[in-house]
């Protein structure tokens, strides 16, 4: 021991009178904001779907519903609604897991690149597939005017192929999330026992991934069955459910039809989102502590034959965004290719101002957001309680709910006079918080296991050691959790700027934003400057990539993800 | 300080965790809770430093109940397994953390943090982050930040489970040397019997829930009281004896003599293995059985020679210290069980 005198003795113990007011006090209120904003926002217009659904001029009944399902009309609209969503669910699955198995379990070159490539379309503008596919294989389209064919794009196989594409990443982080951890012993077991590629893939590398691939089937179904952009743009005369009820309310102010139709959308996303949770929670851990991660091990044929279909499927996601990037640049696509600027002079009603709506949504969105996700996560790992458990039941319910059905609850609610939340209609925040509250679940989940992650220690030892609660969310639990938060910040962000059909109801002339833009220019057939705006929302999105990964790689924080 | 714990129990579900627990911590020592994983000793530590709620039972803190006390409130330091630094802070950022809680003056607080990383040696790292330093440094640093607001009492979460062998063993007389130093009253847990023996004034030895004994280390290895507290300190030698209407006890065929009488019929006697005397195959007197080597370990500076008495009963292990024993597996030897080392188990 060193010689230092310490100046100490046993000191006694001075017990304040009473506990600790104030973390009482900061428990309760932040616990009450979190529960509130829940319930205005989540809660209340889903309350009030089903409330206007069964107003009838005769008073509250189901006359809607009988009414509407008595119709041939919306059978067929169900008809093509599922048959879209079902062909497209099992095209991405099966094209999803080869892309995710070539990437985790081959040695082909170029991964970090081949992922990038994937994951594209989660930060374009949800309707750039069907632009780009118009834009090749459209009436005009370079591939009928070059090749003189008559390919009619629009349609059944249009949407399908489109939704393919855009569901296609969250496909792929699914399963690539499935694949990725793997036992290397039942492989070397399965080699040393000769079983062929075939087999070990049927026996052994499949069942693990079964619960992923369910999981996966369950929200490219639901994303694909509730999508609006591509449907509209690409859809001609095919109808589906999503762009009747947009025709429906926005057209026709149907509120009641469109509210049936947002009940009818409801339901099978809500079933799925059970169904996928119950599969997942049966998923039981796989690896066992003593397992060895399975590398890949060299295989020519195999990896040239994965190549292939890599890089194949690589270039036509990367031409169906390509194009839109080439007929932004060009005079008037495909007709005159002469190199132009002009498109992005805006030189129409309305110009440039929707794309800096867009990013001043976005920048809220994600800091409000932020906001109450964090919070929200912090209230329900750290101050547990008699509301937790609806806390965390109405913290995930948003994933079940489709973006569309949220926003279209969001309008009927706003355009309510006698509501006192209707000052917020046809404002950019209520689109704003409809932004927060549609993308609530999956930024809660990234923070909520991020502040489990911290562990309980941490806190223990604040709390010992005399802080109170505030006390410990600054020094201790922000500093490690920040670098989360940033990524949380990146989600909403990117979610903000490129999605479409949870803010189509919400849209008003005077406060347009780009991915409408993009929509109603397509419309109009100025697709030149459709294209253009497309490129200045991906290219928003991807100087925020950077700009935040530079951010955090300058902070020596390397682990965090930032495309979800 | 005095601690006095009474009737405290903790039960999860339908699990009781501790079964009314009652001990006096006495002011100034270093007490142990000592027992297999599931025991209820990092149960009773977390209750008195206040993470966890008793279901029943009282604590007292110099006459004062601190049950409905917050942890903030009772003043009491702890380090924890996981070290548990906080990672966004340098060692003396950690240190001065709970000082800054109790709002301590600038001046005098650098001074303390400055102090009490000198007491573990660590002043040069005073700017590092955690991930900087060593197991052993990190919690050397837990150590200081514990003790540096001047707790009333130190909790000691299996402080030293985490590290390896030899930095446990310096880390061991290092935490003992500032706990003397200081006086401060300073419970540790632990499933290790060593480091309760080599650590302790006071060792309390649980079993599921409840205190199996609790004395000094040498009272629990001279006279543990239950077949479990000989087992679970040190090695011991269990052997079944038969008593005759004579009051004349029998290991097999072999009379025994014994210092504790007892009645006829079967019990359990217990003898440590160091006390155990090798000797020739011939050898013949008091309390000697002869019998064949069955097994040997070779431990280096010691050596354990099992031998199945000739005439039946339970084999006897004998400790062996210094060179190795010249015995090899098979042979026919004897081993003398001293009469006043041998103990009947009630």
């Amino acid at each position: 021991m060193s010689s230092v005198e310490i100046p100490e003795r046993v000191h006694a113990l001075r017990l304040p009178p009473k506990r600790s007011g104030e973390d009482r006090l900061v428990r309760w209120s932040l616990t009450g904001v979190v529960l509130a904003g829940l319930l205005l926002f989540l809660v209340m217009p889903i309350t009030t779907i089903l409330i206007r659904s069964t107003e009838t001029p005769s008073g509250t009944g189901l006359a809607n519903f009988t009414h509407a399902f008595a119709s041939a009309r919306f059978w067929g609209l169900i008809g093509n609604s599922v048959g879209m969503a079902g062909l497209t669910t099992v095209l991405v699955i099966v094209l999803a897991y080869g892309y995710a198995y070539g990437l985790q379990r081959t040695l082909v070159k170029g991964k970090g690149f081949l992922r990038l490539v994937a994951l594209m379309p989660l930060f374009a503008p949800s309707l750039v597939q069907g632009q780009g596919l118009i834009l090749l294989f459209g009436r005009n389209g370079a591939v009928n005017r070059y090749l003189s064919l008559d390919i009619n794009i629009y349609g059944f196989h249009g949407i399908v192929i489109a939704n393919l594409f855009y569901a296609f990443p969250y496909a792929f982080l699914i399963l690539s999330a499935a694949l990725a951890i793997a036992d290397a012993r039942p492989y070397e077991s399965a080699r040393v026992m000769g079983a062929s590629h075939w087999r070990t893939f049927r026996t052994v590398t499949l069942p693990p991934t079964l619960y992923g691939l369910a999981a996966a089937c369950f929200v490219c179904f639901t994303l694909v069955l509730t999508d609006f952009g591509n449907a509209m743009l690409i859809g001609g005369d095919f109808n589906v459910l999503a762009t009747e009820m947009y025709n429906q309310v926005i057209g026709q102010a149907q509120f009641a039809l469109g509210a049936v139709i947002g009940v009818v959308l409801l339901i099978p996303a809500m079933i799925a989102k059970v169904l996928e949770k119950r599969i997942t929670r049966r998923q039981t851990s796989l690896i066992a502590p003593q397992s060895r991660p399975l590398e890949p091990r060299p295989d020519r044929a195999r990896d040239l034959g994965f190549g292939l279909y890599l890089y194949g499927f690589a270039a036509i996601m990367l031409s169906i965004v390509g194009i839109v990037v080439v007929t932004s640049f060009v005079t008037l696509w495909p007709y005159n290719l002469t190199p132009t600027f002009k498109h992005y002079a805006f030189d129409f009603a309305g110009g440039i101002t929707p794309l800096w709506n867009s990013i001043l949504i976005a920048t809220l969105t994600a800091t409000v957001g932020v906001l109450t996700a964090g919070l929200g996560a912090i209230v329900v790992t750290k101050f547990p309680g008699p509301t937790t458990p609806l806390l965390s039941l109405l913290a995930i319910l948003p994933s079940a709910v489709p973006g569309m059905v949220l926003g279209l609850g969001y309008v009927l609610m706003l355009n309510d006079p006698v509501n006192p939340l209707h000052m917020l209609y046809g404002t950019l925040l209520s689109m704003v918080i409809l932004n927060v509250y549609y993308n609530h679940s999956q930024a809660f989940l990234i923070t909520n296991t991020s502040l489990t992650q911290v562990g309980r220690s941490y806190d223990e030892a604040s709390r010992m050691l005399g802080a109170g609660v505030l006390r410990t969310l600054r020094k201790v639990t922000l500093p490690i959790l920040w670098p989360t938060l940033l990524g949380v910040w990146v989600f909403y962000f990117m979610r903000a700027m490129v999605s479409l059909s949870a803010l189509i109801f919400l849209i008003t002339p005077s406060t347009q934003i780009a991915s409408v833009a993009v929509l109603q220019l397509s419309d109009r057939g100025a697709m030149n400057q459709a294209a253009a705006f497309s490129v200045c929302i991906m290219a928003t999105v991807g100087a925020c990539l950077l700009i935040v990964r530079l951010i955090l790689l300058l902070a020596g924080a390397k682990d965090v993800k930032l495309i979800r | 300080m005095k601690l006095i714990i009474s009737g405290v129990t903790k039960r999860f579900d339908s699990v009781t965790a501790l079964d009314n627990v009652s001990l006096e911590i006495p002011s100034g020592k270093f007490v142990c809770f000592l027992g297999p994983s599931g025991c209820g000793k990092t149960t009773l530590l977390r209750i008195i430093a206040g993470l966890d709620e008793a279901s029943e039972g009282r604590i007292e803190v110099d006459g004062k109940d601190v049950l409905s006390t917050t942890a903030k409130e009772r003043n009491f330091g702890i380090v924890f397994q996981s070290y548990s630094l906080f990672p966004t802070l340098t060692a003396a950022q950690n240190v001065a953390y709970g000082l800054e809680c109790r709002n301590w003056k600038k001046a005098t607080m650098a001074e303390r943090v400055a102090a009490m990383l000198k007491m573990v040696h660590l002043d040069a790292h005073a700017n590092k982050l955690p991930h900087q330093l060593s197991g052993g440094q990190q919690q050397r640093i837990a150590l200081a930040r514990a003790i540096a607001p001047r707790p009333s009492l130190l909790l000691l979460d299996e402080p030293l489970s985490a590290l390896d062998a030899k930095v446990r063993e310096e880390l061991r007389s290092e935490i003992k040397a500032v706990q003397e130093k200081l006086g401060i009253t300073t419970i540790m847990v632990t499933h290790d019997q060593e480091e309760a023996l080599a650590m302790a004034d006071l060792v309390v030895l649980m079993r599921d829930g409840r205190i199996e004994q609790a004395g000094t280390p040498d009272e629990l290895y001279e006279r543990p009281k239950t077949p479990f507290v000989a087992q679970f300190i040190g090695r011991m030698n269990f052997l079944d004896v038969e008593t005759d209407e004579m009051g004349c006890s029998w290991l097999g065929q072999t009379p025994l003599r014994l210092r504790d009488i007892a009645g006829k019929g079967p019990s359990k006697v217990c003898l440590r293995p160091e006390h155990v005397e090798l000797g020739a195959a011939g050898r013949i007197g008091e309390n000697v059985v002869a019998g064949r080597v069955v097994d040997i370990s070779y431990l280096g500076n010691l050596t354990r020679v099992t031998m199945q008495p000739a005439t039946g009963g339970s084999p006897v292990v004998a400790e062996l210290h210094g060179r190795r024993a010249p015995v090899r597996l098979d042979d026919p030897i004897s081993m003398h069980l001293p009469m006043l080392a041998l103990r009947r188990l009630s």
